[in-house]
């Protein structure tokens, strides 16, 4: 029997999940937004979301 | 027996904690990214005694070309990463195709980028320039020479897969090249906020 599987894979999460935090980024250059608060703030979403991927997913 | 099995176990829990792919392409990619951190380090430290002209510079970057090859990246390795799921299923048709379609996004990365450079260079634009552009055409075109070896690696992969060079017990070289495309990835990742949206 074959076993049900989500079509929702963890990895794909992650990419959608990649995906929205890019369009944040560019929205904070596009709308001319500064600072380092905002800056760090960018870079600390995107590497935990790498982080998590690698670790709960073992998709990277 | 007992002895036996448990020492299998212990074997199958040793696989699981190392990295993906081949131990030596790990040893490459933290000295690529030791490489690429001296570059953005040495960028941040520069940026901080030229705040105004690099702001200034900034402006003339196309952030859609950049948000566009950030899109194709990350779309990209999630195709790489369903090749490797689907050599872990034992699928090697499908396995091929994730690996042409990320292909298919590393050459819409090289082609945004690409025209990005011809304009630049149409408008008189050379490293010489000024310290923005000395570091902007230094550093993304670093990075865009790593996107044509990623891609040569992926390619030479999808030809071994095709061929059925690769299965679901045997596929480290499918998770070696996965794990190069992936730092490419990575490091674009860090690329574009800091060339592209910092302030």
């Amino acid at each position: 029997m074959k076993a049900q599987r989500s079509w929702l894979r963890p990895c794909t999460l992650v990419y959608l999940a990649m995906i929205g935090l890019t369009l944040v980024t560019f929205s904070v250059g596009a709308a001319g937004l500064s600072g380092l608060g905002v800056s760090l703030t960018v870079l600390a979403s995107i590497s935990t979301v790498l982080g998590s991927a690698n670790t709960r997913t073992g998709c990277l | 027996m007992g002895r036996e099995a448990g020492m299998e176990g212990y074997r199958n829990v040793l696989a699981q904690r190392h990295p993906p792919g081949d131990l030596a392409i790990w040893i490459f990619i933290l000295a690529e990214l030791t490489v690429f951190a001296a570059f953005f380090g040495a960028y941040a430290f520069t940026r901080m005694g030229n705040v105004e002209l690099f702001d200034t510079y900034q402006k003339t970057l196309d952030k859609r070309a950049g948000l566009v090859n950030t899109l194709a990246l990350i779309t990209s390795s999630y195709f790489v990463v369903r090749a490797v799921a689907a050599i872990r299923e034992d699928s090697r048709r499908g396995c091929v195709r994730w690996l042409m379609a990320a292909l298919g996004m590393g050459l819409l990365f090289l082609l945004v980028k690409g025209s990005e450079y011809a304009h630049h260079l149409g408008e008189g634009i050379r490293l010489s320039t000024n310290t923005f552009y000395m570091f902007y055409l230094s550093l993304t075109f670093f990075h865009f020479m790593h996107v044509i070896l990623g891609m040569i690696i992926l390619a030479a992969v999808a030809v071994k897969a095709h061929r059925g060079g690769y299965s679901a017990s045997d596929h480290t070289g499918i998770e070696t090249g996965a794990s190069y495309w992936h730092m490419v990835d990575l490091v674009w990742l860090i690329l574009f906020p800091l060339v592209y949206v910092m302030r």
